[in-house]
């Protein structure tokens, strides 16, 4: 267990590590320059060369990134252009939105969804089943970004019941965390329908029936609990999967969260908080990723993890 | 769904989102006639209004009422504000003696010191505006109440320059958390903020004027046209600005709101690159101006909403001048084009930024358009703001579309920044403009000053350096019960004068 | 043939089920339409027509036509625009598919037959690469590259032949393990000659299933990167293009971003349904995801 823990931790650092070089070259490679970006359109060259060197960014490019991964082992990513203070500052404000946009999604997709797969499943076949089994593909595969301009012109600006963007109330949450929900929850759907369906034709869920036990006790109990494990895995994936969405959702419904900073930020080429953004997502993606595994093993005693 | 369900449900969902918000960071919910909620529609990103924000129009339209210049532009005239007078020693020397008595909002009195600081940190700071102050040698205090800046050639600009130069308190700048919460010597002090998303301004008590009529300035974040309307419908904010003009009339037409249309020191510009093949010759220049129908863009594009330019900066600018527009003749555009060696027309391609302006795409496609009708094919080249800025002061570009504003309300500002062939932004080099341009930056007599930049901006329209298609109105939207807004040609409202009913 | 093999084997047994007709008949229109549409009903994005603006579905035009699905922002025909943005939607799915798989089997067959360092590499940067969010990827590649045609694809490659890969290499390691390999190997052959004539074969109907199922993903990916604005430039039509010009416009011509997004939805949900339904028949533990 402590070496495959071990081993898993040595490719995530690997992955984070990637990630970390990706970003901080692809930055240096998009056209554009900070320092142009912020003086605009009457930006002199020697205007551009003072800044660039204020910011450190006439050192060799080695220099720059040996710079940046010696203090990205304490998170230090260095001082936002944009914002006038530190990236890691910029991104702790707009991560916990992020997380918690997430976590709603996250909660509306299991509250939803597998009563949905069950109900589905016990349905097998009929109309209702084939209903949901269209909703769970549309949900899947329909661009979260046209779900979202939907949900905003239907709900927001035809019915007026909930505010279309931002952040500036408790209900704005609603819509980008139902738009980010959704592919999630149609998964969710499918895997537990498919899972107990699966589970319902074991010798074991047999034996539990011969005995007796009411059929709300067979489903609940012996089929829900043997299909956790492919829910839980998937699930666990998708949460990471989720924090990639955000991008589009929080740009869709100006949600202030993490996706959007990065995208405001490679626009304005502050390669600091880019940095820090992305280097913070993947950390939180891999993490994901760890504690999946462990919860698989801990779900399934025959998986052994070092196996 | 009838009114009352949808208010049940309404409420039904704050209240379940409000049980699972708890964590949240909060957002004030207070709706109240002492506070005025307002919805920027570009995000205010830092209130540090002297570095790299320093000509950011979301972050100074907020630190306009919390920091107040010396001097301040009013129905086009520079007038006292901090400042109570000014001289001229000598030529090299601005003396400004500042107003007894006025106080920043912590109780310290404004001093001589705190305008050294001020402009100290704007030239160090050497973001957009830093460029402004570029003579300047030396800022000296010889009192508490009195200011020289010395400068090592003649500036015209100094007045103008200086309304764009919020004062704080020398103290404070030395805080590297200032910014969080500045305050001046304004109506208002920043009670709040969230980069990007919320400012909360208070009533400065120490202010010496009328206290603001409305307690408390909340600015929101919603980048999204549509958003902001509907939110208005909503009745979650008060006040908006920034509407495509397309969508004005549509607004109008609501019996809740009201929208205030005003012109402003914005416009479009089309640039060619006159280093290059074909736009080195004058006579395709005109020819593609001539090629436009600027009413009909003007009617249906903007719905009314807009002026045809009358030069090359608007009207209301210290220094424009009235000039003849380019009559719409495609007949004559095509004669034009044969003079100069093109019968057939040319390809060429423009290309301008997606985060310039809104409507930007559907004007320069409108635009193509027209160019198409006489024979010249026009590529479109939509880019990212940054790929744009690098291709444009690299003049790796064939003519662009951008939108110009001339935030200091003086020709310099736009004219002699970019005309200038030292500056060579568009491939244009006039020894005549550029002697222009620099004696008016060096004139000290304003009223000389606005003789040359009428003379420049004649050379500059009748070489057709590019094309000024329209000149931008702004539209400001609010609610009904809002009262006592005030346009600003700047394109930046404020609002120490609005109240709610 | 290998064409002929996987026909066989969808194709085998009782007739075609509605789940492979229906979506396909769907399918098939849209290739269709995407073909001769823009012959029938031409777009052109230099003629516009400033009167006919912000037209709403079912409108005659100044020039007496009648725009079935209404107008854009400078007066353009949305039908027209949506057949044209088909033509790129469905070339831009079919040649990064192809392109991916190219990349995906190659690499897939190589470490799966040969196995050693060149697996692991190559599965350890599949890994890293899907612990990645792969629109973060496009995301950056797009930005670095730029907007053209051919780099849209290339993106779009680079964020799917990990798919392949894996299923290629997992067909490649039961393939390899079977008897008549072993014998062919016995008798001599050549590892290329196994490759192109054991392995090859029995990896086509895999991976178009897996091709199927990524078509759909591949298109909206496209139309993501476009509404993000690092898409395809300004000039060739694409529904998330489209789509994404119609945001400003949802206050007063909610045609503009519904109408193509419509398309859109149904042409995903089709080959999400004939995905589905190939995969279960073919293999229903194959992972496309």
């Amino acid at each position: 267990m402590p070496a495959y823990l071990l081993g898993r931790l040595g490719s995530a650092l690997l992955v984070v590590l990637g990630a970390a070089t990706i970003v901080f070259l692809a930055m240096r490679a998009i056209p554009g320059d900070p320092a142009v970006v912020m003086l605009g359109v009457s930006a002199t060259p020697e205007q551009v060369a003072a800044l660039r060197a204020d910011w450190g960014l006439d050192a060799p490019l080695p220099v720059q990134y040996l710079n940046f991964l010696t203090r990205m082992v304490v998170l230090d990513f260095g001082q936002s252009i944009r914002l006038g203070m530190p990236a890691m500052q910029a991104v702790s404000q707009t991560l916990p939105y992020t997380i918690y946009l997430a976590l709603v999604a996250f909660a509306l997709a299991l509250l939803v969804g597998f009563p949905l797969g069950v109900f589905s499943a016990l349905q097998r076949g009929k109309a209702a089943d084939k209903l949901i089994s269209l909703f769970s593909l549309a949900g899947q595969s329909l661009p979260s970004f046209w779900v979202g301009i939907m949900l905003v012109l239907l709900l927001s600006r035809t019915l007026h019941i909930l505010p279309s963007g931002g952040a500036g109330s408790p209900e704005a949450v609603l819509l980008p965390a139902v738009t980010l929900a959704l592919p999630l929850l149609s998964v969710i759907v499918r895997l537990v329908r498919s899972g107990l369906l699966e589970s319902m034709g074991e010798p074991y869920i047999q034996t539990a029936r011969a005995k007796g036990l009411g059929e709300t006790r067979v489903v609940g109990v012996h089929g829900v609990r043997n299909m956790l494990i492919p829910v839980v895995t998937v699930v666990g994936l998708e949460l990471g999967t989720l924090l990639g969405g955000a991008v589009i959702v929080e740009t869709v419904f100006a949600w202030p969260g993490l996706g959007r900073l990065l995208i405001d930020s490679i626009a304005a080429r502050d390669y600091a908080v880019v940095q820090a953004s992305v280097v913070m997502l993947v950390l939180f993606f891999v993490s994901i990723n760890i504690v999946v595994d462990l919860l698989y093993g801990v779900l399934d005693p025959r998986v052994r993890v070092d196996g | 769904m009838n009114h009352v369900s949808r208010d049940i449900f309404r409420r039904t969902i704050r209240g379940l989102a409000l049980a699972a918000a708890l964590a949240m960071p909060s957002v004030a919910l207070a709706q109240s006639a002492d506070v005025l909620r307002i919805a920027n529609p570009v995000a205010v990103t830092s209130l540090d209004s002297f570095g790299a924000q320093s000509a950011d129009q979301p972050t100074i339209s907020v630190m306009q009422q919390v920091l107040e210049p010396l001097v301040i532009r009013k129905d086009g005239q520079l007038q006292p504000l901090l400042a109570a007078s000014w001289e001229n020693p000598d030529e090299l020397t601005w003396r400004f003696h500042l107003n007894e008595g006025i106080t920043f909002a912590d109780g310290s009195p404004l001093t001589s010191a705190d305008v050294k600081a001020s402009l100290q940190r704007l030239i160090d700071g050497k973001g957009p505006l830093s460029g402004l102050w570029g003579a300047v040698e030396a800022i000296e205090t010889p009192d508490d109440l009195t200011v020289d800046i010395k400068t090592n050639t003649r500036l015209g600009t100094v007045l103008s320059n200086l309304s764009m130069l919020g004062i704080a308190p020398a103290a404070a700048l030395e805080d590297p958390n200032f910014f969080n919460a500045p305050f001046g010597t304004g109506p208002y002090r920043v009670a709040e903020f969230t980069p990007s998303q919320f400012v909360a301004l208070e009533r400065n008590p120490e202010y010496r004027g009328e206290p603001a009529p409305t307690a408390r300035l909340e600015y929101r974040y919603i980048p999204e046209v549509s958003g902001r309307i509907t939110a208005l419908e909503n009745n979650e904010i008060d006040v908006t600005w920034g509407l495509p003009p397309d969508q004005v009339a549509q607004v109008r037409d609501s019996q809740s709101l009201t929208v205030e249309s005003f012109p402003t020191f914005g416009n479009y510009y089309m640039w060619y690159n006159s280093s290059r093949e074909p736009f080195t010759d004058v006579r395709v220049r005109q020819a593609m101006w001539h090629a436009i129908d600027m009413e009909e863009i003007k009617t249906f594009l903007f719905d009314g909403t807009a002026e045809v330019a009358k030069g090359p900066i608007p009207q209301d600018i210290f220094g424009a001048a009235e000039q003849t527009p380019y009559a719409y003749d495609p007949e004559k555009a095509r004669q034009l084009l044969a003079e100069a060696g093109y019968p057939n027309g040319f390809t060429t391609t423009m290309m301008w930024s997606s985060m310039c302006c809104t409507n930007i795409r559907e004007f320069a496609e409108t635009l193509i358009s027209y160019w198409a009708a006489v024979g010249i094919q026009v590529t479109p080249q939509e880019l990212e703001r940054a790929t744009w800025l690098e291709n444009l002061l690299a003049l790796n570009w064939d003519s662009t579309l951008a939108e110009g504003n001339t935030i200091t309300g003086d020709a310099d500002f736009t004219l002699a920044r970019l005309y200038l062939s030292t500056a060579n932004r568009m491939g244009y080099a006039n020894p005549e403009l550029d002697e222009l341009l620099l004696a008016a930056r060096a004139e000290i007599d304003q009223d000389k000053r606005a003789e040359l930049y009428a003379e420049a901006g004649k050379i500059i329209w009748d070489d057709a350096v590019g094309i000024f298609p329209l000149d931008m109105m702004m539209h400001a939207v609010y609610r009904n019960e809002v009262t006592g807004f005030v346009p600003t040609p700047t394109g930046m409202p404020r609002f120490d004068t609005v109240s709610k009913q | 043939m290998a064409d002929l093999s996987a026909t066989t084997t969808l194709a085998s047994g009782r007739a075609l089920p509605l789940g492979i007709v229906l979506p396909a008949i769907v399918v098939g229109f849209y290739v269709l339409a995407a073909v001769i549409g823009p012959i029938l009903l031409g777009f052109d994005p230099v003629a516009t027509s400033l009167a006919d603006r912000l037209k709403p579905p079912m409108t005659a035009l100044a020039n007496g036509s009648l725009s079935l699905l209404g107008t854009d922002a400078v007066g353009r025909d949305l039908l027209a625009q949506m057949l044209a943005g088909a033509r790129i939607s469905l070339a831009v799915g079919a040649a990064t598919l192809v392109l991916a798989s190219l990349i995906g089997v190659a690499l897939g067959v190589v470490a799966g037959y040969w196995g050693g360092a060149v697996d692991t590499v190559v599965m350890r940067i599949a890994d890293i690469q899907l612990g990645f969010p792969s629109i973060l990827l496009a995301v950056l590649v797009a930005a670095v590259i730029g907007p053209s045609l051919t780099n849209v694809i290339l993106v779009l490659a680079v964020t799917r032949w990990v798919v392949f890969a894996r299923v290629a290499r997992a067909q490649t390691l039961t393939i390899k393990s079977r008897t008549f390999v072993d014998a062919s190997r016995t008798l001599g052959a050549t590892d290329a000659h196994i490759i192109i004539n054991c392995i090859l074969p029995a990896l086509v109907a895999p991976i178009l299933v897996v091709a199927t199922v990524q078509f759909g993903l591949v298109i909206v990916a496209e139309a993501s990167l476009s509404f993000l604005g690092l898409g395809l430039p300004v000039g060739i039509p694409t529904w998330g293009g489209t789509i994404s010009a119609g945001r400003s416009y949802l206050a007063n011509a909610w045609w503009i971003s519904t109408m193509p997004g419509i398309a859109l939805s149904i042409l995903v949900i089709c080959v999400g349904i004939l995905g589905d339904t190939l995969r279960d028949r073919l293999d229903p533990n194959l992972v496309t995801r």
